[in-house]
Formats: structure tokens, C-alpha cells, sequence
């Protein structure tokens, strides 16, 4: 199993170790419901440097990324950052990822899960089209998810600067000699930033971010704190066959762009399916696979630790209004639930 | 390291079962919970069903996964743990005292033969871990 320059500090945390797409990685230190409470209500730190970060550089990468992702490169301001899709020639689904904007070049975020299908895919455009681009996998980097109402503010006392960015922006500096990038993203629906630095630096990064006390979160509470945001998972939500508009993701789409890999898909799309939330009213929890009567399969579901109810999404193509009910078959037994518009959490984060 | 008990006997699918004379109380272990994680909610039989070895009895879900509970000894349940099934985290951090499960009238005495002893137990999670 492949480790992060983070795994010797999981280990001293006592943290439950899981193979996650051939990363050992920890699940949980303490508790997910403690570890998911402590983001919505303090802040949180995950590693979360199984991400594939990928630099594309070279006369061709504005070309390039135009041509094999959905959203428009040319909207990105210097260090901005947008929420794209890879499709393939015929619309389905590669990975979902985070493109930005650096200073001359450009940097995704890629799925750990899909890292190896996009590196093919991308070398195989790059081939076909003749793209003059340098694409650099950075193993050398970790990423850090400091997530929480408090992130900001312990963020600023470590790192020594005023951080004040708005969602999806980056920022360059320098700490312990370093040039390290930060950026106002994250997988949580709190205030939140993720820090690009080098292996070496990464165990002191996140010691000094422990022992501002933040509690460190591992992939169960990731996943707890991503459903409640109602945020898609490639893979469960995002599978091959959907589209950016079943998940009501719309603004990710440019049609105007000109042409990019699998526009025609997006072109003739149907758009009657969506995504909704699901709580469920009579105790019990909802785990993939379920079957929402009438509508669909539960595609993530969990117990929620923030409304302290089961909670999942599922796609259906008829509409269903805000709290309608709806039945789950759960063991064969009917549970009664209702219907959610995603997120499950309303929460304002100030802009 | 799990916490194990001496003299309570032990489940291969780590139950724990306390007797006194012809009642077995019923719970999962210490490192069973662990493995669970957060346990949110949990469906138990009724009084009075009676149930034989290996019978599925209930289900425990932690906020990760579920898990059915499978009862050790053959028997009738005489008590359920209202207090577990409202607040189910009482398994995680009492797992052998305020989280017990069930209690049954034992049927057939002879199966806690086919149960491990703490020691045979100890042994047990040693070649888990």
C-alpha cells in the first residue's frame, strides 16, 4: 500500500488504518461523530494527500484542459479554481476534479480512485491532438483539509499571515522557507482551505496544527460531513452514465466554449433525473444500495451526526417535492422518510 | 488493546454471555464495539420470542456499517436493554455492563460448551489483530 509523508503521525495518533484505492489511510482517530462534530463546530484537519495533483504546463494547456474538461478554463481569474468533469468521447463520466489557475500553469486535483485511468486518458489526448503540454504528477506534494468554523483564524496564527479569501481562490506564501500554496476549498460545507506543501514540511504543518488542538478527521467523518453537504462522491453519485445536470451542477457546463470531449452528451441530455436528499423519519440508517420506492437506489446514505437522523441522497426522474414522503425498504421492511433538496445542512459560510 | 472479561463466556462472532443460573445475559465485546465504531441505532427481539443457536436477533448499525446480531445459546427472551436501544452509545462505552443486549432463559445449557473461555477468547482476538 502506498503511504503519505503523513502516515507516521496517523500511526502515533492510534488512528484506524483502512486501504483506500491502494493508499493506506486512516479512517477514524477518535470517533466519526466526534471527528464530524468538531468540523461543523470547531475545526478539523484531514490528509488528504491520496489526491492525485497533477501540473499542466506548456504552450497548449489552456487548449488542452478546454478540450477534455466540461467547465470553462477561460472564466478562471490568476489562482482561481473551478469545479470541472473529464468526460470521454461519448459523455460518460472519467473523474470529477478541481482545476486552478497558477501563476503560468495550470493545477488539477484528481480523484486517487481514478488517478491511473486519467493519466492514460490524458496522455492519449495529449497524443491525438498534438498537444505541446508537460503533464507533472506532484508526489513530491501532501495536502492538508483544515476545515471548521475556526480554520481561518488557527490557519493565520501558524502560517503568520492575514488569509482572506474568497471560495474557490488560491494563495501563494512562504512559511519555514517554503512557497506553499493555499486554497478556500474543501469537501465539508464549513469554511475551509487546503494547504499544497512539500512532504518534508507536511508532518510539522500538521503537528502544529494538532497542537493548536485541532482534532484530527479521518475518511469517515469526510464521507458523514460530505453527505450532509449534499456534495457528489465519484463513484457513488457520480457514475459513468449521469450527467453534471442530474446533479444539478448546470454551471459547470460551457457549452459555449467551442468543442470539448463528450459536449455532444451534454448537448442532447435529457435532464430529467435529479439528485435529492432523503431523512429518513423512522429510526434506523441508510447505507447504499437501498431502494427508495417509486424513485431509485440510495447512492450514499449514513446516519447524519449533525441532525442526529439517518440521512442519504438518490437520484429520480419524478420530481418529488420537499418533504413528500417517501419509503425506503430497509430488510426487507418498509421505513417511512421524506424528501430533501440538497444540502441536507443550510448553512451560510460568509463569502 | 480490548478490553476482556474473566469468567464470561465468548462468541465466535465476539458476544459476550454472562450466566446466573438459568439466565445468559448478552452483549458484544469490547473489541467488538471498537471494530463497530459509533453504534446509532440498534433493533432487538421481543420478550418472549424464542430463538434457536445462531438465530439472527437484531442488528447493530454504526455510522459506517451494520452488523447482525447472531445469538450464542438457544433460548426465550426474558429482557431487553430499553436503555441500549435509546441510547445506543451506551454499547460503545459500557459494552459489558450498561450496553448489554439481551437476557434469555437458556434452553439447552450444554451449548455454552460450544462458547470460548476469556483465556480461549484472548487467544482468539490475538490472531485477529
Amino acid at each position: 500500500m502506498k503511504k503519505t509523508a503523513l502516515n507516521e503521525e496517523h500511526k502515533k495518533l492510534k488512528a484506524k488504518m483502512v486501504d483506500f484505492a491502494g493508499w493506506e489511510m486512516p479512517i477514524q482517530y477518535t470517533g466519526i461523530i466526534h471527528e464530524h462534530k468538531a468540523v461543523r463546530e470547531l475545526a478539523g484537519v484531514f490528509d488528504v494527500s491520496h489526491m492525485c495533483v497533477l501540473d499542466v504546463r506548456g504552450d497548449s494547456a489552456f487548449d488542452f484542459l478546454q478540450y477534455v474538461t466540461i467547465n470553462d478554463v477561460a472564466k478562471l481569474k490568476i489562482y482561481g479554481a473551478q469545479y470541472s468533469m473529464v468526460l470521454d468521447k461519448e459523455g460518460q463520466i472519467l473523474d470529477d476534479i478541481i482545476v486552478s489557475r497558477m501563476d503560468g500553469y495550470f493545477r488539477l486535483v484528481l480523484n486517487s480512485s481514478n488517478a491511473d485511468k486519467i493519466k492514460k486518458w490524458f496522455e492519449l489526448m495529449k497524443k491525438e491532438n498534438n498537444y505541446d503540454i508537460t503533464l507533472n504528477y506532484r508526489e513530491d506534494l501532501s495536502i492538508l483539509a483544515l476545515q471548521g468554523p475556526k480554520s481561518q483564524q488557527i490557519l493565520e496564527e501558524i502560517l503568520g499571515v492575514k488569509i482572506s479569501l474568497n471560495s474557490f481562490y488560491f494563495m501563494k506564501t512562504n512559511w519555514q522557507g517554503e512557497d506553499i500554496a493555499v486554497s478556500r476549498t474543501g469537501y465539508t460545507g464549513e469554511l475551509g482551505y487546503e494547504i499544497f506543501i512539500s512532504n518534508q514540511l507536511a508532518p510539522l504543518l500538521w503537528q502544529k496544527i494538532i497542537n493548536k488542538g485541532v482534532t484530527p478527521a479521518g475518511l469517515g467523518a469526510r464521507d458523514t460531513l460530505r453527505i450532509e453537504a449534499g456534495l457528489p462522491l465519484y463513484g457513488k453519485e457520480i457514475v459513468a452514465d449521469i450527467t453534471a445536470y442530474d446533479l444539478g451542477y448546470s454551471w459547470i457546463v460551457s457549452l459555449l466554449k467551442g468543442e470539448f470531449l463528450g459536449k455532444t452528451k451534454l448537448v442532447t441530455a435529457t435532464k430529467d433525473k435529479r439528485l435529492y436528499g432523503c431523512i429518513l423519519e423512522d429510526k434506523g440508517v441508510l447505507r447504499d444500495g437501498y431502494e427508495v420506492l417509486g424513485h431509485g437506489k440510495i447512492t450514499s446514505g449514513t446516519f447524519s451526526p449533525t441532525l442526529g437522523t439517518a440521512i442519504g441522497m438518490f437520484y429520480s426522474e419524478k420530481n418529488p417535492k420537499e418533504n413528500e414522503g417517501i419509503s425506503v425498504v430497509i430488510r426487507g421492511k418498509e421505513f417511512k422518510g421524506r424528501v430533501i433538496n440538497l444540502p441536507f445542512l443550510k448553512k451560510k459560510i460568509n463569502k | 488493546m480490548s478490553m476482556i472479561i474473566n469468567g464470561l463466556y465468548y462468541s465466535e462472532e465476539h458476544e459476550w454471555v454472562k450466566v446466573e443460573g438459568n439466565i445468559a445475559t448478552i452483549g458484544i465485546t469490547d473489541y467488538a464495539q471498537d471494530a463497530l465504531g459509533d453504534i446509532v441505532f440498534v433493533e432487538l427481539p421481543n420478550v418472549d420470542d424464542e430463538f434457536t443457536q445462531m438465530d439472527e436477533i437484531g442488528v447493530l448499525e454504526s455510522v459506517k456499517t451494520v452488523s447482525n446480531i447472531y445469538i450464542p445459546l438457544s433460548g426465550r427472551i426474558v429482557e431487553v436493554n430499553d436503555a441500549a436501544i435509546e441510547d445506543p452509545a451506551l454499547i460503545n462505552s459500557s459494552p459489558y455492563d450498561e450496553g448489554w443486549l439481551v437476557k434469555i432463559e437458556m434452553y439447552e445449557k450444554s451449548e455454552l460448551d460450544d462458547l470460548n473461555s476469556s483465556e480461549e477468547y484472548e487467544e482468539m482476538l490475538g490472531e485477529e489483530e
